[in-house]
Parts: C-alpha cells; sequence; structure tokens
C-alpha cells in the first residue's frame, strides 16, 4: 500500500453525492430534471486540500457509472 | 461682480493659455475638429474602469494623439494644438460639471473674448452633445463591482450520500459582476426568506426616497 503513496499524485479524502430534481429555473417554469452533484476532496501533491464540485445529467451519469462497473470487474478478474 | 461664470472666479490656466492661440490659427475647421476630438476623450474617458473601456479609451487617445500629430507641421504646431485640445477639454468639463445651459455656456465665452467662430462652433457641440454628456456622468461615479446577471434554480434533493428520500427544495443562485467574477451557491429556504424580507424592505425604502421632498427638487 505504501508502495503506491510513493509518488502524490493526490488523495481523495471525501466523496459525497447528492440525487435532486431541479424544478424550475430562472428561464423555465417546469425545468423537472433530475441531475447528480458530486462533491469532491482531494488533498493535492502540495498537502492542500482542493474542493470540487460537479454535476451530471441522467446519461452522463449512466456512463460515468458504466465506467466504474468497468473498473470494478477488471479488479475483480485480477 | 453679480455672476460667476461657470469656470470659477479665476479663469483655469489651461483655458488661459488656449486663449492667445486661437487667434492665430487661420482654418476654423481645424479647431473644430479638435474640440469633437475633446468631446468624445469626455464620453470615453470613465472612472469605473474594467478591460473594456481601458483599451477602449487607449484607443481614443492613441487616436486623438495620431490626429494631433498629422495635423502639426512642426514640433511647435503640434504644442499649440495640444494646448487647445486641452482648452477644449477643461471648457467642456466644467461646463458638464456645472450643467450650465447653453445659454450661459456661450455668454460666459463671449466675456472670455474668444474668437465668435469659436464660441459658435463649441456651443453648437455643448448643445448636440449635452445629452450625451449628462448620461455619461450620471453613469459614472465610483462603484464597487456591480451586479450584472443572476441565474437561479430550484432543486428538490431527493436523496444524498446521508440520507435517502427527504425531498428538501433547495435554491441554487449564480451572480456574475461586471468584472466577469461568478459566484454560485446553494440557499437554503430559511435564508431564502431573510432575503425575501429584505429585498421587499428595500423596495420599500426606495418608494418612500420618492416621497421626500427635498430629493425630487434635485431630480429635475
Amino acid at each position: 500500500m505504501n508502495k503506491i503513496n510513493n509518488f502524490n499524485l493526490g488523495k481523495l479524502i471525501d466523496f459525497q453525492w447528492k440525487l435532486g430534481v431541479a424544478v424550475s429555473n430562472s428561464y423555465t417554469k417546469e425545468l423537472n430534471t433530475p441531475f447528480i452533484s458530486v462533491f469532491l476532496k482531494v488533498l493535492d501533491s502540495n498537502n492542500q486540500i482542493e474542493s470540487h464540485s460537479f454535476e451530471l445529467t441522467v446519461p452522463e451519469f449512466q456512463n460515468f457509472a458504466q465506467q466504474f462497473k468497468d473498473m470494478s470487474s477488471l479488479m475483480e478478474s485480477l | 461682480m453679480d455672476k460667476v461664470s461657470f469656470f470659477g472666479y479665476t479663469i483655469p490656466p489651461e483655458i488661459k493659455a488656449m486663449i492667445p492661440l486661437l487667434g492665430k490659427l487661420e482654418s476654423p475647421n481645424q479647431t473644430k475638429e479638435i474640440m469633437s476630438m475633446a468631446a468624445t476623450y469626455i464620453i470615453t474617458k470613465k472612472i469605473n474602469t474594467n478591460k473594456q473601456t481601458v483599451t477602449q479609451l487607449k484607443e481614443t487617445t492613441d487616436s486623438i494623439q495620431l490626429k494631433l500629430e498629422k495635423k502639426a507641421n512642426n514640433a511647435e504646431d503640434r504644442n499649440q494644438l495640444s494646448i487647445i485640445f486641452t482648452g477644449c477639454y477643461y471648457l467642456l468639463k466644467l461646463a458638464i460639471k456645472k450643467r450650465v445651459t447653453t445659454q450661459t455656456f456661450t455668454n460666459d465665452l463671449n466675456d472670455l473674448k474668444l474668437p465668435q467662430a469659436f464660441i459658435n462652433d463649441i456651443s453648437a457641440l455643448y448643445t448636440s452633445q449635452y445629452k450625451d454628456f449628462i448620461e455619461k456622468t450620471n453613469n459614472d461615479k465610483i462603484l464597487f463591482h456591480q451586479l450584472v446577471n443572476f441565474k437561479w434554480r430550484v432543486d428538490v434533493v431527493i436523496s444524498s450520500s446521508f440520507t435517502s428520500r427527504v425531498m428538501i427544495p433547495v435554491i441554487l443562485m449564480e451572480m456574475t459582476d461586471n468584472f466577469g467574477q461568478q459566484k454560485t451557491f446553494e440557499v437554503s429556504l430559511d435564508i431564502f426568506h431573510k432575503l425575501r424580507y429584505n429585498v421587499s424592505k428595500v423596495l420599500k425604502d426606495m418608494e418612500d426616497l420618492e416621497q421626500i421632498q427635498i430629493l425630487s427638487k434635485f431630480d429635475k
């Protein structure tokens, strides 16, 4: 485990998500679009904690999830 | 003395320096062009600068300098044209500051014993550009960053990494200022109600302001 941490490429400190529905916005009354928000905290190479957040639409999330599924099945095949 | 002219008790040195030169210039067209350049300069110059206005002003000053240089035959000539430009600029600037009428403007210039053609030209310019000048000075105040764009969105949280089936409404807001800085934030219902209260309060206070007599007098 320590071998891999020899290089400080950033470390995931926190991962949080949220599923919500955008009901309306400044342009449209009936928006009703689901989305996923993800909040990340990463310890970068300068030992600083950086916060990032991003939002995914449903198709974007499906693609995202599929890649994690692929990663997971690859790990299992090892 | 019964009346003070719009440029004050003493004639500003910038204007004084211009007076003897005006008689010397042969073509009235030349001075006409210089004064219209001064007017452009006044309109472009801004206190509250962002990148766009800075480049705009730089372009204007560069083009003015280029034009002045082109007109001048020699270094002495060039110097004289600069003095006239500065004089015109001060005349207009002071007139705008006091918001004098065209009539006062012309009368006060007559008292200075300037050439008649010059007075006619600059008065005509002052009248025709008056609206632009006033609009420009009204917009030109020292200000904080200003809000230029505001977007919002209402979300309902269904579940998250901590809770499921929460169904809390959340408001997302995004503000952009005139310097291009953007801030996105979430507002809870609680805070939103506080915001709503304060917005209505400000609206009411502004309405109350209109009732105050002394302010409506200034509005003219």
